[in-house]
């Protein structure tokens, strides 16, 4: 492993980077998302100019690292948690940043917003690692390629099972529907979050871009399908926000439920 | 004149301390190949590696708090450190251990008043007695292993002396010292000593591996630990309390590190120790606590915390203990939420360990080949092979399981590197842009915010499970 090494990966990057899947391609996403979000806070305070700049980079990179179709390979693939850390990094700022603001409808934003994901981390968490476990691995190309023929029934299943809970895990990560908060008044912040949302929903789009095969015009369909039902999600889904809650933390607890499940069968045949 | 001297004398000590960081550093790249040895004296890669944590964490305190009496407190405890470390003698190690909790900074007791000045001898026994409890523990542990016939680590028979009776000691000597949590007063000085606490159970690797059983209780131990720390240190309101929860959560990562006897986790133990240092101190100049900075919550990769944590899930997804590394993703997670609900204006200090954890963070792989490949390598005989850390001088880390299969990658350098393109490329069109220039001064964090949203979270997150929150006819985020 030499300096060349690191030299060619950044090389490489630039397409990636700047073109597809972050640069353009995520900016032309980003402005097609504001149209349709609330109108924002007014701005009493911005952050400072550091938050500002990493408030966008963040997730740019995070983006830019997600091993999409028809993406460049630099032969270094992220894993899903440091791509969470980099997704994140807006939404604490934006917590952060409202908690200094001095504005009361600020900080009451951040408290929904910081209530929702802690509401969607335990099935995120649950999902990713149902993916990891069926994968053996946590790096993104692994979560992204389906177990192969010769896999166990459990292990597809546990694949098809993360993948789906890890869709259904979105809103409240996301903050959409019940779980909503005004978005921020500056506008790095803004987009920094507008970032995040296409980052995790390339995460959750990964295992099913294998479906469709070698029929490259079905391909766009794993993103629309889903980006189409969470907009639904946060058109219909009506209530409480405290109700919505309980239900997704009963969600966790049957994901974690059933992934014990497998944990035991799993003990059980090695003990046998 | 008399702060002259004092800021001599702390110079001095600092100076003295630099020196034996260097001398540590030295001695690893002696060590590195294979341990020296000369009868009962052994230098090998483990105890240089916790001689310089200590060192460089006793370096990193003196600077921000002042060591009262610096011969008491720091340099005859490192002094019986450096025995208890070099030898391979048992009785000896516990001797050290002994005289270090019986130098070691202990709460401060509130002063009796004249009528119970009488009281004062047994009062200060009650302050230290977890530290007594940590000697008494180390002394059964260890003392059932001379009881075995072995006298010292290194002798051929020693493993045959390791049972559960010396493990569950030990691993209570090891315990004790991390979680003093509240007791009125602590220092930033303590820091170091407790990870210092850790070597004798780490040790016992070098007798030989351990039962699996140990193994998951620590696991569990550690896990339920770091979990429970995360989740309070987000909802206290307390920062004092909230500082001394990061802290414990982190030690507990540590003893769960280890106690995966795998080369993976035993490199994220020796890594998360390096990142414990940077912790801020829970009190500083008795002054109001300063809680970390975003360098210093395991938020953002690129940091020594975030690297550490991101060891503890690779190494636990490659041993397929799934569940500590989803503990350990959670763990982080949550301390960047509770980095972004208690935001604090940054000391110089702070800045300090916020430079060296960006340091350390991006330059994980030098950090672990040259400090801690060594220490995997001498402690190989006590480790299982599910679990090998791969490093990529010029790119990254990743974690291997025991079919050499990556299980987790973190091109920490080349990430970095992508990083700062990304910033100065996003500075200059906010220039260009001509994009409102930097703010003043924020107006600060709004204490009452945070109290407000902390106590809602209690009610709007069943799984915190907290039911103290504000009753339902005062729930302010509702009201807009």
């Amino acid at each position: 492993m030499t300096a060349n090494e690191l030299l060619s990966f950044l090389g490489r990057a630039w397409w990636p980077l700047l073109v597809y899947p972050g640069g353009l391609t995520a900016f032309a996403l980003v402005g097609l998302l504001g149209r349709f979000e609330r109108s924002a806070s007014p701005i009493h305070h911005s952050p400072d100019l550091f938050a500002r700049v990493s408030a966008v980079a963040a997730p740019w990179l995070a983006l830019a690292l997600t091993p999409l179709p028809s993406v460049v390979n630099l032969g270094r693939p992220l894993d899903a948690v440091a791509l969470l850390a980099l997704l994140e990094w807006p939404l604490l700022l934006a917590v952060a940043t409202a908690l200094t603001t001095g504005d009361k409808a600020a900080w009451q934003a951040a408290g929904r917003r910081v209530a929702a994901v802690l509401n969607g981390y335990p099935s995120l968490l649950l999902a990713l690692l149902a993916l990891a476990w069926s994968g053996g691995s946590l790096q993104l190309t692994t979560l992204a390629s389906p177990p192969d023929d010769l896999a166990t029934l459990t292990t597809k299943g546990l694949h098809w099972f993360g993948a789906v809970t890890l869709a259904l895990a979105l809103p409240p990560v996301l903050g959409l529907g019940p779980f909503a908060a005004p978005p921020p008044g500056d506008l790095a912040l803004r987009i920094g979050l507008r970032l995040r949302l296409l980052g995790y929903l390339a995460l959750a789009v990964l295992p099913w871009f294998p479906l469709p095969g070698d029929n490259a015009w079905l391909r766009p369909l794993p993103p629309i399908v889903i980006a189409l039902l969470l907009w639904l999600f946060n058109r219909i889904a009506k209530g409480g926000t405290r109700r919505w809650a309980v239900a997704y933390n009963v969600f966790a607890a049957v994901q974690l439920l059933a992934l014990l499940g497998v944990a035991l069968d799993a003990l059980r045949l090695r003990v046998t | 004149m008399r702060t002259m001297l004092n800021r001599l004398a702390r110079s001095r000590s600092q100076l003295l301390l630099v020196l034996v960081v260097l001398a540590a550093l030295g001695l690893m790249w002696l060590v590195e190949d294979q341990p020296r040895q000369r009868s009962v004296v052994r230098a090998d890669a483990l105890s240089v590696f916790f001689l310089l944590v200590v060192a460089a964490g006793l370096l990193l305190a003196t600077r921000e708090e002042r060591a009262e009496q610096p011969w008491r407190r720091v340099w005859l405890p490192l002094g019986a450190l450096v025995v208890g470390l070099f030898t391979t003698w048992i009785p000896a190690i516990v001797a050290a251990f002994a005289a270090l909790a019986a130098l070691l900074p202990t709460a401060a007791p509130q002063p009796l008043n004249l009528r119970w000045r009488w009281l004062a001898p047994a009062q200060r026994v009650v302050f230290a007695s977890p530290m007594l409890v940590a000697v008494a523990c180390l002394a059964l542990g260890y003392g059932a292993l001379v009881l075995g016939g072995t006298w010292r680590y290194d002798a051929r028979t020693a493993g045959a002396a390791l049972h559960g009776f010396v493990f569950w000691f030990t691993l209570l000597a090891a315990l004790v010292p991390q979680t003093r949590l509240f007791v009125a007063r602590d220092t930033l000085i303590a820091h170091p000593w407790r990870l210092a606490w850790l070597y004798p159970l780490v040790r016992l690797y070098s007798l030989g591996p351990w039962n699996a059983g140990w193994s998951f209780a620590a696991l569990l131990l550690g896990g339920a630990a770091a979990l429970w720390a995360a989740i309070a240190a987000l909802t206290t309101a307390d920062d004092e309390r909230r500082s001394r929860l990061i802290w414990l959560g982190f030690a507990a990562m540590v003893l769960a590190s280890f106690a995966l006897s795998t080369s993976a986790g035993m490199a994220a133990g020796c890594y998360l120790m390096l990142a414990c240092l940077l912790l801020p101190a829970p009190v500083a100049n008795g002054e109001a606590t300063v809680t970390p900075t975003w360098t210093l919550t395991g938020a953002l990769p690129f940091t020594a915390t975030f690297v550490g944590v991101w060891m503890l899930v690779g190494a636990a997804t490659a041993a397929s203990m799934v569940a500590l590394a989803g503990v350990a993703w959670l763990v982080a997670l949550l301390g960047g939420l509770t980095w972004a609900l208690h935001p604090r204006a940054q000391t110089q200090p702070i800045r300090l360990r916020a430079i060296i954890s960006v340091v350390l963070g991006i330059a994980a792989p030098a950090v672990v080949l040259l400090l801690i490949e060594p220490v995997v390598e001498q402690m190989q005989g006590g480790m299982t092979v599910y679990g090998d850390v791969n490093v990529w001088p010029w790119i990254g880390i990743s974690a291997l399981d025991a079919a050499k299969t990556q299980v987790a990658a973190l091109p920490s350098v080349a990430v970095a590197g992508l990083m700062a393109v990304l910033l100065a490329l996003i500075y200059l069109v906010a220039r260009l842009s001509n994009a409102p220039a930097d703010n003043d001064a924020a107006p600060g964090r709004d204490a009452a915010a945070s109290d407000t949203i902390i106590a809602w979270l209690r009610d709007e997150v069943p799984w915190l499970g907290g039911t103290h929150g504000h009753p339902a006819g005062e729930r302010p985020i509702d009201r807009e």
